[in-house]
């Protein structure tokens, strides 16, 4: 699989793609959720934080209208 | 009915086209009037002037900033260095920088215009040279690209490399084989990438966005490419670092590394949608039309990427609608794409989810084509009027102004359609203005006669007088606000009085600075120049007893 990836003809479908957004967002959003209980901060989210939460649900939400598209490139 | 609306397409297509001359003429009687202002105009222009005469005598711009002259460039060296003939032949002018900084935003609506006339003509076998015109035109008529364009700063000079470098990229993705055209064009393009970087440090969104477009459609490709782009853009990066001992890092990276203000970002964001939605809801549809129906292009990509990235660095200190700059060639570029494609009905639907609920509309398929030759030029009228910027005063703007019932309402009786409303656009655009070449005069004319240096905030005063370029307080500010700015010898210097003048203007020196200015200096004048005011101080009497009682 890894020897395919790095083949000069593998490229990402929307699929891949859906799934590699919807992965990277909701754990994108756990892990600033976890930085923030970590940090202890009586301020709660700021507003990067909050900015960067949105961006990765977008993106999320993105990545699950993209796997029904299977094999199609990207 | 299809000769007459093949007939009133081409009248709004030749409104349209009047419309974006006009900008044009707007931009071009602005660069003019403004090429030959022989002062700072946007604060900072003299310190990009000052780095291009160090260079063109061979000095490093990246300097420590303790010692006397206290003066260290925050920016990389291609754009001063592409101004160094120049220095060599006409000495510190500030025309010939503000004269690149015009030819890289022609340069740049060129590539935009080529970019869409070859989609195109790769797709269809035909470009559509008015489209492209317009969309070229277009890029100039921003408010953003029109503010930056005539300035002796980099930021458009890096938007032309940028630009560049993606055409490049993507007209030899066109390439159907892999050959040696191909890898020159790659070499090109990434090379165009590396001088924007070496331009301006805002192009590593650019470079961000072509390697997430080259990953995604080959890893193997992209990890080639990125290793060779790395290493040269590190190998010259380490140079630049050893060169300067180590002040390369210090002042144009470690320096620049400024927190976020979000409501700034927030308000050139509703900005940047206000002045360019007309032409942003096109280039959002390409968008989502390429990721759900076709390959995603590097145009898309790029667009996403330095949009995002570039409109939430907008809100760092230092930071402006500038950063806008990439996104508005993006954005022309696509919505021009989106046109042609659209007055050519090249909107394929493969198979799949989303096209089979789009089925139910295939019978207005010929309408919603046959609609294109209405809304495209009204779209393109539509963003004439929304990025309407102009003086309102003189024989021909005066006379127009009157007319169409614009007031101004910025300075120097100019009218901004972005208004001066948003935290980060700053005031330029205007005209300068008979009283304000006298009025600079009048500050040089404070070095002139002074024995002693004088510290001022603007270099175009010491240029003008023939002395010394002293301090970079944006500069100072910057690594100040680092903790890596002690200040002890240049306020020792303002406490002993040894400056005959000190010339301020937004008062951008660290605190400390600002406070020994006011413990030794008395304000003795305040000039207006450019609808800002200049104020001139000079050393307190009796400054000595006042001191001692400071030391106490």
């Amino acid at each position: 699989m890894i020897r395919r990836f790095f083949s000069l003809e593998f490229t990402f479908s929307k699929r891949l793609l859906g799934i590699i957004l919807v992965v990277g967002g909701v754990l994108g959003c756990f892990a600033l959720l976890g930085f923030d209980l970590i940090r202890h901060s009586d301020q709660g989210i700021g507003p990067a934080q909050r900015t960067a939460m949105i961006a990765l649900g977008i993106a999320a939400v993105i990545g699950l209208t993209l796997i029904p598209l299977g094999k199609a490139e990207v | 009915m299809q000769r007459a609306l093949t007939l009133f397409h081409k009248i709004l297509i030749g409104v349209a086209l009047i419309v974006m001359l006009f900008h044009l003429t707007v931009y071009v009687a602005y660069a003019a009037n403004l090429i030959p202002f022989p002062f700072d105009y946007d604060q900072g222009e003299g310190f990009e002037l000052y780095d291009t005469q160090l260079l063109s005598q061979f000095q490093s711009p990246y300097r420590d900033l303790e010692p006397y002259p206290y003066y260290a460039s925050n920016y990389p060296p291609v754009f001063h260095l592409i101004a160094v003939p120049f220095a060599w032949l006409f000495g510190p002018q500030y025309w010939y920088g503000r004269l690149l900084g015009v030819i890289g935003t022609l340069i740049t609506a060129y590539a935009i215009g080529y970019a869409v006339w070859k989609d195109g003509q790769h797709r269809k076998g035909r470009g559509r040279p008015i489209i492209a015109i317009l969309a070229g035109l277009a890029f100039l008529a921003s408010n953003i690209t029109y503010r930056q364009g005539p300035l002796l700063r980099q930021q458009m000079s890096m938007v032309m490399f940028e630009t560049l470098g993606v055409v490049i990229l993507t007209q030899a993705e066109h390439l159907a084989f892999v050959s040696a055209r191909k890898t020159r064009l790659f070499l090109l393009g990434f090379g165009m990438l590396i001088l924007a970087g070496y331009t301006k440090q805002l192009a590593a969104y650019s470079a961000i966005g072509v390697l997430i477009w080259l990953f995604l459609r080959n890893p193997r490709r992209a990890i080639a490419w990125g290793a060779i782009f790395a290493a040269v853009g590190v190998g010259i990066f380490a140079l630049l670092y050893i060169i300067t001992g180590g002040q390369w890092w210090k002042q144009a990276i470690a320096a620049n590394a400024n927190t976020i203000f979000w409501p700034q970002v927030e308000g050139l964001f509703r900005l940047w949608y206000g002045l360019h939605g007309f032409l942003i809801v096109p280039a959002a549809l390409l968008c989502l039309y390429e990721l759900y129906f076709e390959r995603l292009s590097l145009y898309v990509i790029w667009f996403a990427v330095t949009l995002t990235l570039g409109g939430v660095s907008s809100g760092t200190w230092g930071g402006g609608d500038s950063y806008f700059a990439t996104s508005v060639a993006g954005l022309t570029l696509l919505s021009g794409i989106f046109f042609s494609r659209w007055l050519a009905g090249d909107f394929k639907f493969p198979p799949n989810y989303l096209s089979r609920g789009l089925r139910l509309f295939k019978p207005f398929a010929p309408l919603v084509t046959a609609s294109a030759l209405l809304v495209v030029p009204l779209l393109y009228i539509g963003y004439g009027r929304a990025v309407l910027k102009m003086p309102t005063t003189g024989a021909v703007f005066g006379q127009l102004a009157d007319w169409w019932d614009i007031q101004p309402n910025a300075l120097n009786g100019f009218y901004d359609s972005a208004g001066r409303i948003a935290g980060g656009y700053s005031d330029i655009g205007h005209f300068v203005t008979e009283q304000d070449y006298v009025n600079a005069e009048r500050i040089a004319d404070y070095i002139r006669t002074s024995d002693k240096p004088v510290l001022s905030e603007e270099a175009g005063f010491s240029f003008r007088a023939g002395r010394d370029v002293i301090s970079n307080p944006t500069q100072l500010l910057n690594i100040w606000l680092r903790g890596q700015y002690d200040g002890t010898t240049l306020i020792n210097q303002i406490d002993r009085q040894e400056f005959g003048y000190i010339i301020l203007r937004a008062q951008f020196y660290p605190t400390p600075v600002l406070l020994a200015i006011s413990r030794a200096y008395d304000t003795v004048d305040v000039i207006p120049m450019n609808g800002f005011e200049y104020i001139i101080k000079a050393p307190k009497i009796g400054q000595w007893s006042d001191r001692k009682y400071y030391l106490q």
